[in-house]
């Protein structure tokens, strides 16, 4: 099958990106009124990415950032970090790790480790090492214990991204297994999820 | 030459259980309004879809038979061509919107942009539509915000804002009070006139009677019956097929039935007056 | 002069503050950075937007720095910590790398929140298109920011519904995971339903149409607008001299 840029944003896939983008800050709000103590917000950015690829994920994860940064900036540096989640996120869409239960957990160690790679450094670099998020407590704890600066991000991040990335994985996998194989079939990453083999004509 | 040609067209939705459309064949000659009847799920929208190219550009699978238009196999033409030859509004007045537009007056010309129209000559056929389907007063309004009726008024304009020659509506006055379906069938009739091409999806049978010169009635993906409005809707076997007749037309049927007459049935209140209105049913 | 911010093209306010965000970045000490904000703060006031600005500025900002200083100075272990009580300890290495950072997170952040309050995405967009970005790059951008209130609206009344008829925000981590599911999964089928005719409709309306893209709105750039931009490439340029010859 014909892969490249020009395919992957399709019409119907660029008017996923939206959608992804929407649905991060609906899952947001409903972290927060569920009391998650980490950040569920990118429950749309794994949703597009599986049905939309690695490139559509990667834009829709830097859109999301990008709308969230217009009212605070502190935002904008991570945008890398959810371009990897979205980016990686969809080439394990392309792999077709999805279709079953084992692919889809290792999925969610891979997207993590990929996105505290990213996300460590950032926020070292940038912020020196805390954000004033509540997952700064972590870090902070293991500071005094005289863990080293670099150390205590990594670990932070490591957790945090384990934590939520297995809550965004699981619930946008959840929801893409129940949405009808006539909308599926229509995405370009989408064929892997549908469920009835078509009737010979 | 028909302007609109469908010859022995068959097609099935990707993962379709049966053919969405099977063997179906009419012509629709310029300036006609061609009505498209039937139940939900017969196939009407397919058919509108084939005419367009989204089948099979967007929807996937391969359609059987032969779509022209204007003599030329569909297929041929590319996305620029066909916008500018098919006008297409569709029944779902929310997802019309472009969403990149928080005014009416550029939501209207958004076709035109893509088009690459200038400026001035934009806003000139902008004002036209504007005038043509009465939104004087939410011409500045966020299109977002509007009501469904007034939003279907806005997409027939930024449809027919790039005047294509074939027009496809869509059942435009699902969402739309009596007056504005009103305007709506006055917009179809000035289409007539300026010698468009409708085709026509609508449930309202004394509208689509008043209007339109052809009928075809589907029944699950055929073609039932087809033909002069005249002829078709004042047949009582269209009831057979699960469509609908006017109810004048019932109602001389109904009355040539009982007293055993031939008389000819009016298609509408106006039909039977001029004919019967003098000496009285 | 409140109308002279918001007659400005939207490249000669990007170009401010993409200089001020290098400069700041790349400047060493921390005064210029911090006195970047009462600049920007004064150039708010200029567009009538000063009280949004400061109100905006310490909400998001104010938290990070203040966190930034606090386990800086008194947390993190540098040589020349000085024990003072319990995990307590304060270092002057601590306080002149917070200042650092700091300073740096005022500077930019202020740049890019008074870009993003004097601007509005019509015009950025417009100004995008102008310089012949891709169609499809700025449709995005212009839906998104159109979808989401429209989207948060929406998912008021599901959210609303959802709470009073109590929710689980007690029991386990896994309750809660799943009650995800029932409150997004409405809400995304419907957008994903409705991207089908969208799609159908824009391809109606010509968006797939090879030309280039046309615009009914119209923003002029004037002679200021070039001035500014020219003034701002030159400033750019000294400061990388400076740099780089130190």
């Amino acid at each position: 099958m014909k892969r490249g840029l020009r395919y992957d944003f399709s019409l119907l896939a660029l008017l996923l990106i939206p959608v992804g983008v929407s649905v991060n800050v609906v899952g947001y709000q409903l972290s927060s009124i569920l009391k998650f103590p980490i950040f569920i917000d990118q429950i749309g950015t794994l949703f597009v990415s599986m049905l939309g690829g690695p490139w559509v994920g990667l834009v829709t994860g830097l859109m999301g950032n990008v709308i969230n940064g217009m009212l605070n900036p502190v935002a904008f540096p991570y945008a890398l970090v959810a371009m990897t989640t979205g980016f990686v996120a969809g080439l394990l869409s392309r792999w077709r790790w999805y279709t079953n239960i084992v692919g889809a957990v290792a999925a969610c160690f891979v997207i993590s480790i990929a996105a505290a790679i990213v996300k460590a450094p950032v926020t070292i670099a940038v912020f020196g090492g805390v954000t004033g998020a509540g997952s700064d407590l972590l870090t902070a704890a293991l500071l005094v214990t005289g863990t080293s600066l670099i150390k205590s991000v990594f670990s932070t991040s490591i957790f945090t991204a384990v934590a939520s990335t297995a809550i965004d994985v699981s619930v946008s996998w959840v929801i893409l297994r129940k949405l009808p194989d006539r909308f599926l079939i229509k995405f370009n990453y989408g064929s892997p999820y549908v469920r009835k083999v078509a009737t010979a004509s | 030459m028909s302007v609109i040609s469908l010859e022995h067209v068959g097609y099935r939705y990707p993962l379709g259980r049966e053919d969405a459309v099977h063997d179906v064949s009419f012509q629709v000659e310029q300036g006609q309004v061609c009505a498209l009847l039937g139940a939900n799920g017969s196939g009407k929208t397919t058919i509108c879809n084939l005419i367009r190219g989204f089948i099979p550009r967007f929807y996937r699978g391969e359609p059987t038979g032969q779509v022209q238009l204007a003599g030329r196999p569909v297929e041929q033409y590319d996305d620029a061509e066909l916008t500018e030859t098919v006008g297409y509004s569709f029944q779902n007045p929310f997802t019309q919107m472009s969403g990149v537009k928080d005014n009416v007056r550029e939501e209207i010309a958004y076709a035109l942009e893509n088009l690459g129209v200038e400026r001035e000559a934009m806003a000139a056929r902008v004002d036209a539509m504007i005038d043509l389907l009465h939104l004087d007063d939410i011409a500045d309004a966020n299109p977002l915000e509007l009501s469904g009726g007034q939003r279907q008024r806005v997409a027939i304009a930024a449809v027919l804002v790039t005047d294509p020659p074939i027009v496809v509506l869509d059942e435009p006055t699902s969402q739309l009070d009596p007056q504005s379906t009103e305007d709506v069938f006055n917009i179809i009739a000035l289409l007539k006139r300026q010698g468009k091409t409708v085709i026509l999806v609508e449930h309202k049978i004394d509208l689509v009677a008043r209007y339109s010169d052809l009928v075809i009635l589907m029944e699950g993906g055929r073609v039932a019956m087809s033909g002069p409005a005249r002829r078709v809707l004042t047949d009582p076997q269209v009831l057979d097929h699960g469509g609908q007749l006017p109810e004048v037309t019932r109602f001389f049927l109904e009355r040539n039935k009982k007293l055993g007459l031939n008389d000819p049935v009016p298609l509408s209140v106006e039909d039977a007056i001029k004919r019967y209105g003098r000496k009285g049913a | 002069m409140t109308g002279f911010i918001d007659r400005l093209y939207p490249s000669s306010k990007a170009a401010l503050v993409l200089l001020a965000i290098i400069v700041g970045i790349f400047t060493p000490g921390y005064i210029l950075q911090y006195a970047m904000f009462p600049v920007f703060l004064l150039l708010a006031i200029m567009a009538g937007n000063g009280m949004r600005f400061f109100k905006g500025f310490l909400s998001s900002v104010g938290t990070v720095v203040l966190v930034i200083f606090l386990v800086q100075v008194f947390i993190v272990r540098y040589p020349d910590s000085a024990h003072i009580w319990a995990f307590i300890a304060l270092s002057p290495t601590g306080l002149d790398k917070s200042l650092g950072i700091t300073s740096r997170i005022v500077s930019s952040a202020s740049a890019i929140m008074w870009y993003f309050q004097v601007t509005t995405p019509k015009d950025m967009v417009y100004a995008m298109e102008q310089a012949h970005l891709p169609k499809k790059v700025t449709f995005v951008i212009m839906s998104t920011i159109g979808m989401v209130p429209q989207v948060i609206n929406r998912s008021r009344t599901i959210m609303d519904a959802q709470k009073s008829r109590g929710i689980e925000t007690e029991g386990n981590a896994w309750a809660r995971v799943k009650s995800f599911v029932p409150m997004l999964g409405p809400l995304i089928f419907s957008l994903i339903q409705q991207t089908e005719e969208h799609a159908l409709a824009l391809q109606s309306r010509a968006f797939l149409a090879p030309v280039p893209k046309t615009s009914l709105y119209r923003l002029d750039k004037h002679t200021i607008d070039r001035v500014i931009q020219v003034i701002c490439l030159l400033l750019l340029i000294l400061f990388v001299v400076w740099r780089v010859w130190k």
